[in-house]
């Protein structure tokens, strides 16, 4: 009644007196008391409804990060994604806020059920190569068929399972044994920055959760736990402010986190601040954790390789003008370790000198094997990583004929 | 008697002996060890790994405040349990102030609950709202800019050092002020009125009247558990003298563990003794220079407490007073404009105490879009997890 009185009244004559009061009445929620806890609700509210509303892939510039927020205990990433992302880049450019270096790509991103790396044409073939690792076998910045178990798959004409960002050795048994992997390889790659280098295992309170919870309960709170993590309404801000932060408008903070580098051909690079600190320091790697992980591996039938991708700033290093020459080989972290575990009889092959060698001629060409916007490798790097385990493998490993046909044979 | 001065004693020295070794032990350590170098007798001296506790400084002073209050009678030590806690550990200014008296909120606290709610929210929210857009708009802009071109503060020129010196002294006020007023106001909801902080700090017409408008809770404290009982300015002129200078290199200690704030503590203790001096000279120049040079002396106390070194002082004031080519900080235009409007707050304007809190209809909207404004800035202006989530 109220309502239509109110209606009728805008064609009475005392329309303003009405207006007037109600005006006052809304007036009384005018006040600081009121309105600024309101402001802080409704901000609290946004936030929250934007992270059901705005889902990662709409957001995320690259398909990491995209894929990694509703990943299950299965797996890293989320089941049967498929992400397009034509202008996908680098990590580094994104670090260090650098739009100007951002290194374009097209980025095309598919997992399987289990949230791993894998497209659904892959299981058709007999799998005869298991890659473990981290970023760099996920393929960060790559498409589907560049990465390294793309590559091996394609050059050796066999099947390649990509387990990427998955390093629970009793969970990667499980899926050999159920994909009947026999006579096959396990790669087992580990790169110069990870703390350990075999990967680190899950956090023990992790572990113990995983443990006790059933499956689906640990899910959920593992999603919860990322969910808690992810606020578009903060990245789109924070986007906002990069932005301004141009070091013209407002100084770029973010810059100091990357190192920015000039190549001989001009090529502006960009390196993680702490792989240049890092570079030249010995961490003396135990090989014990590989020489265990051999005899697993060995029980399923299968034999274990270890690949060590060294930082970018390792390989670029001896091409920056001016630097001094880089540490012998043998006395580094990667040369050391791969050195150590040949010795106790496991498969191992550091990339470091053939990297440095075909990074060096890739530049003669103006290329690269490395992103020069991301710490990761690039199609190129992969290729050659790809070759050079097909080349170490031993003949007798693997079915004759499909390993050595590409690299010639020993 | 004696069992009364060791009620009072016992407390006070372990209560310093906490504070001492959770701030200074390692800052005495790594003296000992300067010192021993400079010597040429050095000494090995291991570096404790200690975690400041959340506040120390402040539960500190509040603890010891207390006890000394109740030897001389001031105050009557509660029996309340909860009203002790509450006071010593007051989550709003638990981190950085102001430091609060018993008595001054002791009342309140009896009668928490009983307070004038509606009022009592209204000027809360008021305050909280102004010392947030003091710290995040004013404070927090300043600082983005001057923060990156001090860390090359041996790169910038005499304009650029002044432009950021007189920045890092605005941004001090309102990041300092605004979080008293956010603590002030978060009180007043509750119903519990803290004391002012600061008092227009840089309209201060000499140095011991700077001291009676900033940070007025340590240095109200200071007077009255340290330089009273030293003996004050009823030892004699050189008795005064050495009681300013001991309070104020204390005073300077304790606003964090290393020597450019000890200096700076000295530098003030000069600057009182020496105002102290010719006061009766002073008193005829002009009002509005006496301000002037005032600010400029506070100015350069800043450069001793905001460096992280002695060199980075010497530096900051070398680039400061001798004419020296260099850059101007990375968004120096918008800086000029916020140190404007600070000024002009902070030199004109009336302090947060002054004001009526009660704001018309368009105040009121104008400060709700300021209010969203700062939480704009404190979601987007911190790093998203998302950017870097994982490697």
């Amino acid at each position: 009644m109220a309502a239509r009185n109110r209606l009728f009244s805008i064609f009475n004559s005392d329309f303003h007196g009405y207006a007037l009061t109600d005006w006052r009445e809304y007036m009384r929620f005018l006040e600081l008391r009121i309105l600024a806890p309101t402001v802080i609700a409704m901000t609290c509210l946004t936030d929250v409804s934007l992270r059901f509303a705005l889902t990662p892939e709409r957001i995320a510039f690259r398909a990491w990060e995209a894929a990694a927020v509703n990943s299950t205990a299965a797996g890293p990433f989320t089941p049967n994604v498929t992400y397009l992302n034509v202008r996908s880049y680098g990590d580094l450019s994104n670090l260090g806020n650098l739009p100007s270096l951002r290194a374009y790509r097209r980025e095309y991103f598919t997992t399987d059920a289990q949230g791993f790396r894998n497209t659904p044409a892959a299981p058709n073939r007999s799998v005869k190569f298991v890659v473990v690792g981290d970023s760099f076998t996920v393929g960060a910045g790559l498409s589907d068929a560049d990465t390294l178990s793309g590559q091996l798959a394609a050059m050796s004409q066999s099947g390649a399972l990509n387990l990427g960002n998955y390093r629970n050795w009793p969970d990667i048994e499980k899926l050999i044994r159920a994909r009947h992997v026999d006579r096959g390889v396990v790669v087992w790659q580990v790169s110069e920055r990870s703390e350990p280098l075999e990967g680190g295992e899950m956090p023990f309170g992790m572990r113990i959760l995983k443990s006790l919870l059933p499956n689906g309960v640990y899910s959920a709170l593992r999603t919860g736990a990322r969910y808690s993590m992810y606020s578009p309404l903060k990245i789109v801000l924070s986007r906002m402010f990069r932005k301004v932060q141009n070091d013209e408008w407002l100084p770029n903070v973010a810059a100091g986190s990357v190192i920015r580098k000039r190549l001989p051909n001009g090529q502006e690079m960009i390196f993680l601040h702490s792989e240049v600190n890092n570079f030249g320091r010995n961490r003396g790697a135990s090989p014990e954790f590989f020489v265990q992980l051999q005899t697993a591996v060995r029980a399923t039938n299968n034999e274990l390789l270890v690949v060590m991708v060294p930082d970018k700033y390792n390989v670029y290093y001896p091409l920056l003008p001016g630097s001094s020459s880089p540490p012998a080989e043998e006395s580094t972290t990667l040369g050391m370790l791969a050195r150590n575990l040949r010795a106790n009889g496991v498969l191992a092959v550091d990339f470091t000198p053939v990297f440095r060698q075909a990074a060096a001629e890739a530049l003669r060409n103006n290329q690269y094997i490395y992103w020069t916007d991301d710490t990761h490798w690039n199609p190129a790097g992969v290729r050659i990583a790809a070759r050079e385990i097909l080349k170490v493998l031993p003949q007798s490993s693997f079915p004759p004929g499909s390993p050595g046909s590409g690299s010639g044979g020993n | 008697l004696r069992r009364r001065k060791l009620c009072l004693i016992l407390p006070v020295v372990s209560d310093l002996a906490l504070l001492g070794f959770f701030k200074y032990a390692n800052f005495t350590l790594a003296s000992i060890a300067g010192l021993s170098e400079a010597l040429h007798w050095p000494i090995h001296v291991a570096k404790l790994d200690i975690v400041l506790p959340i506040g120390i400084s402040f539960y500190t002073f509040h603890t010891i405040t207390y006890i000394v209050d109740s030897y001389r009678g001031v105050i009557t030590p509660t029996r309340n349990f909860f009203e002790f806690s509450c006071y010593v550990s007051l989550f709003s200014q638990l981190v950085a102030g102001p430091i609060v008296r018993f008595r001054e909120i002791e009342k309140d606290l009896e009668q928490i609950g009983q307070h004038d709610r509606k009022t009592m929210l209204g000027r809360g929210w008021s305050f909280f709202t102004l010392g947030m857009i003091k710290k995040v708009l004013v404070a927090d802009s300043i600082a983005a800019i001057i923060n990156p071109a001090l860390l090359h503060w041996n790169q910038v020129s005499t304009s650029g050092a002044w432009l950021s010196m007189l920045g890092y002294t605005y941004q001090l006020y309102f990041d300092f002020s605004g979080y008293s007023d956010m603590a002030v106001g978060l009180g007043l909801m509750f119903g519990l009125r803290l004391p002012q902080n600061f008092n227009s700090p840089y309209k201060a017409v000499d140095p011991s009247d700077f001291w009676r408008r900033w940070h007025i809770s340590l240095s109200s404290v200071l007077r009255d558990y340290l330089y009273i009982p030293l003996g004050g300015s009823r030892k004699g002129e050189l008795g005064t003298y050495r009681n300013l200078m001991i309070t104020m290199l204390l005073g300077g200690l304790w606003h964090g563990a290393n020597w450019t704030f000890v200096i700076w503590g000295g530098y003030h203790g000069i600057l009182l003794s020496l105002s102290r001096a010719g006061s009766a000279k002073l008193e005829r120049i002009p009002r509005w220079l006496r301000a002037g040079v005032t600010f400029v002396l506070v100015v350069v106390g800043w450069v001793l407490f905001r460096a992280e070194s002695v060199a980075m002082a010497s530096g900051l004031l070398h680039r400061l007073f001798l004419p020296t080519a260099g850059s101007l900080p990375i968004g120096w235009p918008l800086l000029t404009v916020v140190v404007f409007i600070a000024a002009v707050l902070a030199h004109i304007g009336p302090n947060t105490f002054e004001i009526s809190h009660e704001w018309g209809t368009a105040a009121t909207v104008c400060l709700v879009l300021l209010f969203v404004a700062c939480l704009g800035v404190i979601y987007g202006g911190q790093e998203s997890p998302f950017l870097y989530f994982q490697f």
